[in-house]
């Protein structure tokens, strides 16, 4: 098998890199021929990646342009030859990539919003899971509200951006404009697959976010309304709490309502 | 299967006329249920957790048959069996229940560098040994006999010893397995080759035939890329005839897998697949090559 795994070596070298002189003997009349048969295997390597990266990451094209663009399609295919079985995962280091290196990583919204795309395919092709709705929640005997602890779906991330980058790839997504690259605000983003099998995307603020968080972590109702403590008074924290609960039920990000075992008694009084 | 031992060939029963089932049909097909005697799948773009793909997957097999179809086993490559994507494969195909599983005579990656290609290997006694253990592996583990296709190919190795139809025969031989001839990549390698594409056929046992890929293909200066992106062409036409004449009935499906048209588009061409196979097969003077009214147009030599 060695003479094998050395012509397969080469093979794979060329493709990624290497010169023709590398590559393994075929038969050919001339230099010429021989270049021309092995280029076809060649420009189809960096064609099929290519059109992975267009594919995947359309609005960070619009976003860099032609000339950037192919600047980093060039410098990743180069820097990143494909270690997955599925191309699905071929750009997962992109994000690392733009964040890491020139030009690219003097514009960290670039990294983002690259990030932002690899999560929305995410979304796409998690796990599927039945969802839970209102009426279950209803059912839920009082006595076990206190316990209740919620499961999500499993495509469910929360999304932390340090630049106005989710409304650069928005304004794109609608052919507009995106605005000016800044970074006042750290914001906060939800993402998951919805009922109709669409990934989905919306804004937290900061309450949501902090209770969201603690609920995909398994903490119950109780622990949850004391959280909100953090921003609203006393008689309304379990309200909100309800109120956030049932969004998040219509929105389809919940499979399962556990009732409580732990301790019936409210925690808030 | 008993390593080692070769058993008579049985091909599976045959699914008729099929195309391959891809993204943007999904909702048509749901809707309308087209006749379509079956559907080929890619086995990749279901294995993962759920969503879309998988949802549609679901919903469409329990209207039709389906064979399961790969590109990232990598039978050819050095490399160990992946055994992780073997897992999947077989988790899928449990719950796919498909007629059979294919992949290609091939390697795609080497050294842990996947080239997401179909790339040819060396027709020698070295390859062969290397192939049959593994498939019989494969088979082994997947408990069924797999479909191994012809790729095309652009280049011929200086290592090869032996044909390309020569090699694939024996293929299928040593390692007990059944074979998948894309008609259009067997035209494609002809035209880039400088053989008959007739030849290629005629050496083939039919025992061990169990499907036929029809596809299109493209021009590029002296060269035929086989890029399944276009109509079936009439020389790939004549060469399924001369196909059908040879092996009979076997099952057959277009397989377009890029500038994918309309639905009712890929249906008329099915339709084509049929009429055609079935005038064929209606003709009772056996025909030979030359006799043949549409004999496929010589490829264009390139030595």
């Amino acid at each position: 098998m060695q003479a094998l795994r050395e012509l397969q070596t080469r093979f794979i070298d060329y493709l990624t890199g290497e010169s023709a002189d590398g590559a393994p003997s075929i038969h050919a009349d001339d230099a010429h021929e021989r270049a021309l048969r092995l280029d076809i295997y060649k420009n189809a390597y960096h064609i099929r990646l290519r059109e992975v990266i267009e594919t995947d990451h359309d609005m960070l094209w619009s976003y860099l342009g032609d000339e950037l663009f192919e600047q980093m399609v060039n410098g990743y295919i180069a820097s990143h030859p494909s270690h997955c079985t599925s191309l699905r995962y071929f750009c997962n280091q992109l994000p690392d990539y733009l964040a890491t290196t020139g030009p690219f990583d003097q514009h960290p919204i670039i990294a983002e919003i690259a990030t932002f795309e690899r999560l929305l395919m995410d979304a796409f092709d998690a796990a599927g899971a039945d969802r839970a709705d209102l009426p279950e929640l209803r059912a839920l005997s009082p006595d076990d509200w206190p316990g209740m602890q919620l499961r999500f779906h499993p495509s469910v991330q929360l999304l932390k951006m340090h630049w106005n980058s989710v409304e650069s790839w928005k304004a794109l997504k609608d052919d507009d404009e995106p605005p000016a690259a800044n970074d006042a605000a750290v914001q906060h983003w939800l993402l998951w697959r919805d009922d109709e099998r669409l990934s989905q995307y919306r804004p937290l603020d900061e309450d949501e976010q902090a209770v969201l968080l603690q609920a995909i972590a398994g903490d119950d109702f109780a622990t949850l309304c004391e959280a909100l403590l953090n921003w609203y008074p006393v008689e309304q924290a379990s309200v909100a709490g309800l109120q956030y609960i049932t969004a998040w039920l219509e929105q389809g990000l919940i499979t399962a309502i556990e009732a409580g075992s732990k301790d019936s008694t409210p925690r808030l009084a | 299967m008993v390593p080692g031992v070769i058993l008579p060939a049985m091909t599976y029963p045959p699914l008729g006329f099929g195309l391959g089932l891809r993204v943007p049909h999904f909702e048509h097909v749901l809707q309308h249920k087209p006749p379509v005697d079956w559907f080929e799948v890619l086995s990749e773009n279901y294995m993962v957790a759920g969503g879309k793909p998988r949802y549609y997957l679901q919903q469409i097999r329990e209207h039709y048959p389906m064979a399961m179809h790969g590109v990232s086993l990598s039978i050819g490559s050095t490399d160990p069996l992946d055994m992780d994507y073997l897992k999947k494969l077989k988790t899928l195909a449990n719950e796919v229940q498909p007629a059979w599983i294919s992949d290609h005579l091939c390697f795609t990656r080497c050294g842990n560098v996947n080239s997401h290609d179909l790339l040819p290997l060396p027709y020698n006694e070295e390859t062969l040994r290397h192939l049959a253990g593994r498939i019989r592996q494969v088979q082994e583990f997947l408990g069924r006999q797999i479909l191994m296709e012809n790729v095309s190919s652009y280049l011929t190795y200086s290592a090869s010893e032996m044909t390309e139809w020569e090699f694939l025969a024996a293929v299928a031989e040593r390692a007990d397995c059944l074979i998948l001839l894309d008609v259009n990549n067997i035209y494609v390698s002809a035209c880039n080759h400088g053989f008959q594409p007739e030849t290629y056929l005629e050496y083939m046992d039919a025992d061990r035939i169990q499907q036929f890929h029809l596809a299109g293909h493209t021009r590029q200066g002296e060269f035929l890329i086989d890029t399944h992106d276009q109509p079936v062409p009439d020389p790939v036409w004549d060469l399924y005839a001369r196909a059908v004449e040879l092996f009979g009935p076997v099952t057959t499906m277009i397989e377009r897998d890029d500038n994918i048209p309309a639905f009712d588009e890929l249906l008329d061409e099915l339709g084509q697949a049929r009429t055609l196979a079935n005038s064929t097969l209606g003709k009772t003077e056996p025909v030979t090559g030359e006799q043949h009214a549409g004999t496929p147009r010589t490829a264009d030599p390139v030595y």
